[in-house]
């Protein structure tokens, strides 16, 4: 069930905001709870019974290492913490890397002539990602004392599943909501200020990233050899819109959504196309997985501590893991790797500061190109399909057979386009850029209402209009 | 503000809730039945499919769906003036049936080996003494091609191409009938666009080629044009506006086949489950009038459905089965077998997928006998 639906919206929602607030507040985080089972059982299916045994191994492997570090048996929380790693990246790797692994070998076996290797697909069960990085970070936490292990699975089982983050994060450390489990209150304030985010959120979801999606799979899905020079730049374009707009606006809504229910969530995204240099866009972009990776991997491997080229290795192990977490595919790896080396060109030339630069609007120009090549990797079905999509956009002179008609340009993705572009340009001064789009903890503020108020209707009526599938004769 | 902001909210979600719940139905936008609502026990709770079911059943049921609908519908025809994706927008008024322009080129089965399905049986029903006549009924881009877009004529090459090939590979047969010449001449000398500009299908005049070249081709002169007769303007719904979420009703002229002295009655039809009912006329002859005897069965699609009451009366006892009932519970084998004549007609987008679908899997040709 995503967020940007009627049975979300108009069913879901209400039905769990009433639940939740009709109980007193003992009950109210098990409500949620079954909220969130009942929300991941309907996208999942019985692929929940990994869920359940996720946050069951978890929650006893917490207990243990908590009593451990009670006790100062050291050797002992290690044995157990390393234990809960490997539990954790084995579900992971199973479910989320097995098919590409066995589909990697199988092609080494074939090249040396072996025969092909006999393998039933594993369904990848949604959001094992962030459940499974809500786990790590419960028992790696809990082993270095920064947080005490809790006591009640109804609360742990909400910390790994509450809905609004469980299939596409922000990933939350668990340091940083702990406290709120126990205690955390909710008024007016905190329903409006969350209503109003996730309203935000689902108006740049369905009014400009599913829009410029449009071009964006028109331009992705071309024949190779069939995209031109202007084809290729318009769909890089339209995709580095539509990512940005469709993950921060469901980031928005997930935080919004938390809200409501009480949750401070960290914020995810900061104005990154914004980005002086692409260290700065990390900083920006994915914030709780860049802090997730940066608190669990760079800084256990080193981090910048030991020499120049220890920092380089693990950052470009850092960057290795970040690839492949998004996706069991070359080309995500890839896109890690290649901003892993971008980062470490901008360490050794002093580029990372280039905030300080005398041409600041020219780093930020070249920052958004670096990323948005990036993107072409990120987003094509496979590496020979993005080298193909390069090839058009590096030569103007690309013989090409299709153009922008095949694209499907319209009026309504042109104006989307336009939009998602113009606010990636709006100052950061400007009074209606810092209201409208910098995260700050003001959601109900007199601008966001007065565009919520004009775009509502319209996302309303995208949203709902969205289920009409006619039939051209009536189906019997 | 923050009261306001909860209370708009409130209503926001509420508000569609209960007119739902209270019963609030949304009209029948879809051209279908609601989808019903999933079991909700046992193992049923722990499958994908029985939510996906609920999705369906509780978007079916939104209180506010049809107003939304034909909101989104007025601002994507008015404002947007975009596509959807199964109605492509033309020049000026046209609109096209997306499927059309690529879907012989998307089917698992090739032109090639959709024309051997269709040699396989009519050599069947010939093996077994039938007369068979098959009409290959063109596609409104096919005919209409100048009302297309750049990015609809880019995208509707293969397809074309594939139509070529279908042609090609049937117009040796004496049994292939190809209307294209016909419908040309016509659109040439008539005022009127003879494919509907809204609406995947020809006009009755249009219709009307089709109706000749059946009915000559299995009686030579049988046909009369000052027998086709029009009536007058009648109401009509073209079905792409339909699929635009925009219904409207139009005027269209109407034609009517008049044979003195012939008078036919339709008998009971057999319905089929998931499709048109199989619809069975009888025509008899008073002054003369000659009819095609015997038995006849014709397999039809969308681009005869309105001319059936036209083509009737030709034929002394004619039986009409829709192409999605081959293969269904009705025994069109018997029916067949009964039958001196079989006619079929079916449209181009839709060749390959019935020879497939309609013909190799349902074993037609086994049940008719070779």
């Amino acid at each position: 069930m995503v967020f940007s639906s009627v049975q979300f919206i108009f069913f879901f929602l209400p039905v769990v905001l009433a639940l939740y607030f009709a109980f007193p507040r003992a009950g109210r985080n098990a409500v949620l709870l079954v909220a969130s089972l009942v929300f991941y059982t309907w996208g999942a299916g019985d692929l929940v019974g990994l869920l359940v045994f996720s946050i069951i191994c978890n929650f006893l492997f917490g207990q243990a290492i908590g009593h451990a570090v009670d006790a100062e048996r050291y050797k002992q929380r290690n044995a157990l913490l390393a234990a809960d790693i490997l539990v954790n990246l084995a579900l992971l790797g199973y479910f989320k890397y097995a098919n590409f692994t066995v589909s990697q070998i199988d092609v080494l076996w074939r090249t040396v002539g072996l025969e092909r290797i006999h393998w039933s697909s594993v369904a990848l069960p949604i959001g094992i990602s962030f459940f499974t990085f809500h786990g790590l970070s419960y028992c790696v936490d809990v082993a270095r004392g920064r947080s005490r292990a809790l006591r009640n699975i109804v609360d742990f089982g909400l910390y790994m599943t509450l809905f609004p983050q469980l299939v596409a994060g922000p990933i939350i450390r668990y340091h940083e909501i702990a406290s709120q489990f126990s205690s955390r209150a909710v008024g007016i304030a905190d329903v409006s200020e969350g209503a109003s985010r996730f309203m935000w959120g689902l108006a740049k979801k369905v009014v400009i990233a599913d829009a410029v999606a449009e071009l964006a799979n028109g331009a992705f899905d071309l024949p190779a050899g069939s995209r031109s020079f202007t084809a290729a730049w318009v769909g890089v374009l339209a995709y580095t819109v539509q990512i940005y707009f469709d993950f921060s606006g469901y980031s928005d809504m997930a935080i919004g959504l938390a809200r409501m229910f009480g949750f401070k969530f960290p914020e995810n995204f900061n104005r990154p196309y914004s980005a002086y240099s692409v260290t700065d866009f990390w900083r920006r972009w994915h914030i709780t997985l860049s802090n997730w990776f940066r608190d669990y991997l760079y800084i256990p491997l080193g981090g910048n501590v030991g020499s120049e080229r220890r920092t380089h290795v693990n950052l470009l192990i850092v960057f290795f893991a970040t690839g492949l977490w998004h996706g069991a595919n070359w080309t995500f790896i890839i896109w890690g790797l290649y901003h892993g080396a971008v980062m470490l060109i901008e360490r050794s030339k002093g580029w990372r500061y280039l905030d300080k630069a005398p041409v600041p609007w020219l780093n930020r120009a070249i920052t958004l190109l670096l990323v948005a090549v990036g993107w072409v990797m990120f987003r094509a079905q496979n590496v020979h399909t993005a080298l193909d999509f390069y090839r058009a956009m590096f030569n103007p002179f690309h013989h090409a057979t299709t153009d922008l008609v095949s694209l499907g340009l319209g009026r309504k993705n042109l104006v989307a386009l336009l939009i998602g572009l113009t606010v990636f340009f709006v100052p950061r001064g400007l009074v209606i850029g810092r209201s409208l789009e910098l995260s700050d903890e003001r959601w109900v503020d007199p601008a966001r209402l007065a565009v919520l108020c004009v775009v509502l209707p319209y996302v309303a009526v995208l949203v709902v209009s969205g289920t009409f599938s006619p039939f051209l004769y009536f189906q019997f | 503000v923050h009261v306001l902001v909860l209370a708009g909210f409130v209503v926001f979600l509420v508000v569609p809730l209960i007119l739902t719940l209270v019963g609030r139905r949304p009209g029948a936008s879809d051209n279908r039945k609601p989808s019903p609502a999933p079991a909700l026990r046992g193992d049923a709770l722990l499958q994908t499919s029985t939510y996906q079911q609920l999705d369906r059943y509780l978007q079916d049921r939104f209180a506010f769906r049809a107003l939304a609908i034909r909101i989104s519908a007025k601002l994507n025809d008015k404002l947007w003036k975009g596509d959807t994706d199964q109605v492509r927008r033309g020049k000026g008024e046209w609109l096209y049936y997306q499927p059309s322009l690529t879907q012989l080129c998307t089917e698992s089965m090739s032109p090639r080996q959709g024309t051997a399905v269709l040699e396989g049986l009519v050599s069947a029903l010939q093996h077994n003494g039938k007369t068979v006549r098959y009409l290959l009924a063109p596609e409104k881009t096919s005919i209409y091609p100048e009302n297309l877009t750049k990015r609809s004529v880019t995208d509707s090459q293969c397809a074309l191409s594939a139509r070529e090939q279908i042609r090609k590979g049937l117009g040796s047969h004496d049994w292939f009938l190809d209307i294209y010449d016909a419908l040309f001449q016509l659109k040439a000398s008539s005022p009127q666009p003879i494919y509907q500009p809204r609406d995947t299908h020809w006009t009755e005049q249009g219709a009307g080629v089709m109706l000749r070249t059946l009915v000559n081709s299995v009686q030579p002169g049988l046909w009369n044009d000052a027998e086709y007769e029009n009536r007058g303007d009648q109401p009509f719904e073209p079905d792409l506006t339909r699929l635009l979420g925009l219904p409207q009703a139009i005027s269209t002229p109407h034609y009517e086949v008049r044979r003195p002295g012939v008078v036919t009655t339709e008998q009971a039809s057999d319905p089929v489950k998931g499709t048109f009912p199989v619809r069975h006329f009888t025509s008899v002859s008073s002054a003369g009038a000659p009819l095609i005897p015997g038995e006849t069965v014709m397999i039809y699609d969308s681009f005869s459905i309105g001319s059936i009451p036209n083509l009737a009366p030709f034929f002394a006892d004619i039986t009409f089965v829709h192409w999605n009932a081959v293969g269904s519970s009705y025994d069109l084998p018997s029916r067949i077998k009964a039958a001196g004549t079989v006619l079929m007609e079916g449209a181009e987008r839709e060749f390959t997928w019935r020879m497939r679908d309609r013909v190799a899997q349902t074993g037609l040709v086994e049940g008719i006998g070779r």
